[in-house]
């Protein structure tokens, strides 16, 4: 289990591809066949190679590359109208808690599964951790080929330990003034200035989705009793007794909050995106897939 | 009067509160714990629980509630109360010897008053409590029905005429003791005895003879003839003049033609039976005449020689019998072994299906005054050295003592008791106590212990002696089975019923559910606070 949730691992990778090719029969039954694969020319262009996997077309084999390698690979083509598509990772303190994943482990398993699919698509790639003033851009990333270093960026990220979101989506936006595809992962847990900051992001970028990332503790408040609740963030501690009471007025404000990001997101554009970091990956990124195509 | 099973329950009391409080307190010890954010936590204490300040200490008073009605409860209390109103109808049916002469109809005087009690009962309402009582009295002792109960006519009908006789006045007296309506049913003129004119009285037909068989047996030794002993008795108000034969196989001999005046008893020992053999059915009949036509008969089998020995005449204690009866019989079994080493006991004891406990039931009496037993022994799967459990059962006390000490020594598992003379170095007589069983031990001293009271002074009463002694035997129902039966009294109840102490009849309620309800309650309230 360990070696599948792990970014940089082979099972990881295969999950990606489990992912990728069943996005690829959503798409092909959804009437998009024609568009999403194949064929050389016309509206399409190769993107590289990727390893076949059960279920794979055999007459996408690249038996060329087979002779010269030994390895069954597929020929993936995407789409020539290429656009740039931004990962926006929530990295403050707040995401390092939930047990286990974290709600940063979480994420970052989410978004390294959506980049994938965006560098199967033929899309570029960049990568921005948001949980302090300036931030830095990496990538770009394009073609299939590009994967390994793209995980690797991932990988590299450390701890989240920032202490403002908003402020990391201030630099992103002041850095990126007409964003493409931007897509951001955080739990939200921060004072107004977040979501001002979201909703610039809504009205400047072509497209952007929020995947809202609670962990199960943030979503339950199972505490109980007398206990000292510490920030995650900036240390401060509050003192309270909790009882089923207070559970169940934790869990209205959750609601409440969820309700308000909703509201915020459909007021500037943004496709808002629940998301438990206990939910299954493959799920989230399925459901996020027909959300999008419906739309 | 309120009352607890298990006193020693109650020292939890002050425990439960403390540990209770002590729980709270480290319930209400702040530990830290990191969350993502306090964004909404600080929301959720804004909205204030002013309002729930004072539930903490509410909950911990209805907790301690809830524990010590537990512990209360667990205690096992009871409360003890008078017992519901006693009988509004008693009954007293005479079924002495007498009562099978003819009545007023021709038919059996039983008879004819056992009608007469029903139509008695008739204009009664239904569920009206009927206490019946009969002299002798019946197997089963005093029951109690209700009118309209399908059982009292079944057992009014089943009801016959007794073997022998008995003091209807005791009976009478016991009768006037009860609460209630009285009625009395009998072929005897209302004796003129103040205890008397309060009873109503039925009278079946005049009085007439009524004698009877009162003991009778036989005794066989190894190899020996078999010698009968029999014993009979006018309970009339005439003299009698009667044949008394002796039916074995096809022949039949007359042993005697008894003449008795009012009141007078004749006996004789030591009746040779011509060419009686071990296993062979005998009859004693004292065959009817006057006014009294039935016959009345004794049937027994000597068992052979050497296995069992015969029947004899001596006392079992009348407690033992009427617990015996009490019980519900079954069985009785007589097992002695070893027993010249204590003083010739005879031991009976009951295995009977008890539903309402697993331990064993011992009932122990012995006839007067008596130098005692051990009682006791060791739990036979668990092997405890002997010795552990004794405790003296006897002794000059009388039956009720020593039958209550008795119980207390024997709830437990299966039980190997040993019985022992008081004196040391005598031996032992092993009886194992089955676990879920019910038994009641009677020992009589048929022996010439000085002090004893003379066999003589105890009531006539028909029951198996020993034979065998260091030879363990058991004979299967010596008060129910065919072979032993005695004319056409099976029961052979003791005379002196009414005579039997009494506790004040009182009832036991358990209180221990009303304080789980309490305890119940007291959580609901818990529930609905923390909610």
């Amino acid at each position: 289990m360990a070696a599948s949730t792990s970014l940089l691992s082979q099972a990881f990778l295969d999950r990606l591809m489990r992912l990728v090719w069943r996005l690829e029969r959503l798409r092909a039954g959804a009437g998009e066949r024609g568009r999403s694969r194949r064929r050389p020319g016309g509206t399409h262009h190769f993107l590289g190679h990727r390893p076949y996997v059960a279920g794979d077309d055999p007459r996408q084999i690249d038996w060329s590359a087979f002779a010269r390698t030994d390895h069954l690979v597929v020929k993936v083509f995407g789409r020539e109208e290429e656009e740039t598509v931004d990962l926006l990772v929530d990295a403050t303190a707040s995401m390092g808690t939930g047990s286990p994943p974290t709600k940063a482990e979480a994420v970052r398993r989410l978004a390294a599964a959506l980049g994938f699919v965006a560098l199967c698509s033929g899309h570029r790639l960049r990568l921005a951790p948001v949980g302090e003033g300036p931030t830095r851009l990496r990538g770009p990333f394009a073609g299939v080929e590009s994967t390994g270093a793209f995980l690797r960026e991932f990988a590299l990220l450390g701890a989240p330990v920032g202490r403002d979101a908003a402020a990391g989506l201030r630099g992103y936006l002041a850095k990126v003034r007409r964003p493409g595809a931007v897509a951001l992962f955080s739990d939200g847990l921060e004072e107004p200035a977040l979501g001002e900051a979201i909703a610039r992001l809504g009205g400047a970028a072509a497209e952007a989705t929020w995947f809202h990332v609670l962990s199960p503790e943030d979503l339950r408040g199972e505490l109980d009793g007398s206990v000292v609740l510490t920030d995650a963030e900036d240390g401060a501690t509050l003192e309270l007794v909790i009882g089923p009471a207070e559970r169940r007025a934790y869990r209205r404000e959750v609601a409440r909050l969820r309700q308000a990001a909703q509201e915020l997101s459909a007021h500037h554009a943004i496709d808002y995106r629940p998301v438990s970091s206990a939910d299954s990956l493959e799920e989230t990124v399925m459901g996020w897939y027909a959300g999008r195509a419906r739309r | 009067m309120i009352g607890l099973e298990r006193l020693a329950l109650l020292g939890l009391i002050p425990v439960v509160p403390a540990v209770l409080w002590w729980l709270e307190r480290a319930r209400r010890r702040p530990r830290p714990h990191p969350v993502a954010s306090l964004l909404l936590w600080r929301r959720v204490a804004a909205a204030g629980t002013a309002s729930r300040r004072g539930v903490p200490a509410l909950l911990l008073l209805l907790e301690c509630l809830a524990g010590v009605a537990l512990v209360v409860a667990a205690a096992g209390p009871f409360r003890v109360r008078p017992a519901p109103a006693a009988p509004a109808v008693s009954i007293l049916v005479d079924r002495q010897p007498g009562m099978a002469a003819p009545g007023v109809h021709g038919r059996p005087r039983l008879v004819e008053g056992i009608e007469a009690v029903a139509a008695w009962l008739e204009p009664l309402p239904a569920g009206t409590r009927v206490r019946v009582l009969s002299v002798p009295a019946a197997p089963g002792g005093t029951r109690e029905f209700e009118v309209g109960d399908r059982a009292l006519a079944a057992w009014l009908e089943g009801l016959g005429p007794a073997v022998r006789g008995a003091d209807l006045d005791d009976g009478v007296g016991a009768l006037a003791s009860l609460p209630g309506r009285r009625l009395v049913v009998t072929d005897r003129p209302r004796p003129a005895s103040a205890v008397a004119r309060n009873v109503d009285w039925l009278g079946v037909g005049a009085p007439g003879t009524n004698a009877g068989l009162v003991w009778g047996g036989a005794e066989a030794s190894a190899g020996g003839p078999i010698g009968l002993r029999v014993g009979v008795l006018n309970g009339g108000t005439r003299a009698i003049r009667r044949p008394l034969v002796l039916e074995a196989g096809s022949s039949v001999t007359t042993v005697a033609v008894v003449t008795l005046g009012p009141g007078e008893v004749w006996s004789e020992r030591d009746i040779a039976v011509p060419g009686g053999a071990s296993g062979e059915v005998l009859v004693l009949r004292l065959q009817g005449g006057d006014d009294l036509a039935a016959d009345d008969a004794v049937r027994f089998r000597p068992r052979p020689a050497g296995e069992v020995a015969l029947v004899a005449e001596e006392a079992v204690p009348a407690a033992v019998q009427r617990a015996v009866r009490a019980l519900g019989a079954e069985a009785v079994r007589v097992a002695p072994a070893a027993v010249g080493a204590i003083e010739r006991p005879a031991v009976y004891w009951k295995v009977l299906p008890r539903a309402d406990t697993a331990a064993p039931l011992v009932l122990v009496a012995c006839p007067g005054d008596w130098n005692g037993i051990r009682f006791g022994g060791s739990y036979a799967p668990a092997g405890l050295e002997r010795g552990e459990g004794w405790s003296e059962v006897g002794g000059r006390a009388p039956y009720p003592e020593a039958v209550s000490r008795a119980l207390a020594v024997t709830a437990g598992d299966d039980w190997t008791v040993e019985l022992r003379g008081r004196d040391p170095g005598r031996e032992a007589l092993p009886v194992v106590l089955r676990r879920g069983a019910a038994h009641v031990l009677a020992f009589d001293p048929v022996g010439e212990a000085p002090g004893w009271p003379a066999r003589e002074s105890f009531p006539a009463f028909f029951y198996r002696a020993l034979g065998q002694v260091g030879e363990t035997f058991e004979v299967e129902g010596l008060l129910s089975a065919a072979d032993t039966t005695l004319g056409t009294d099976t029961s052979r109840p003791p005379p002196a019923a009414a005579g039997a102490p009494e506790l004040p009849p009182t009832e036991t309620e358990p209180l221990g559910g009303w304080l789980v309800v309490l305890a119940l309650l007291a959580l609901l309230g818990i529930g609905r606070l923390e909610v």
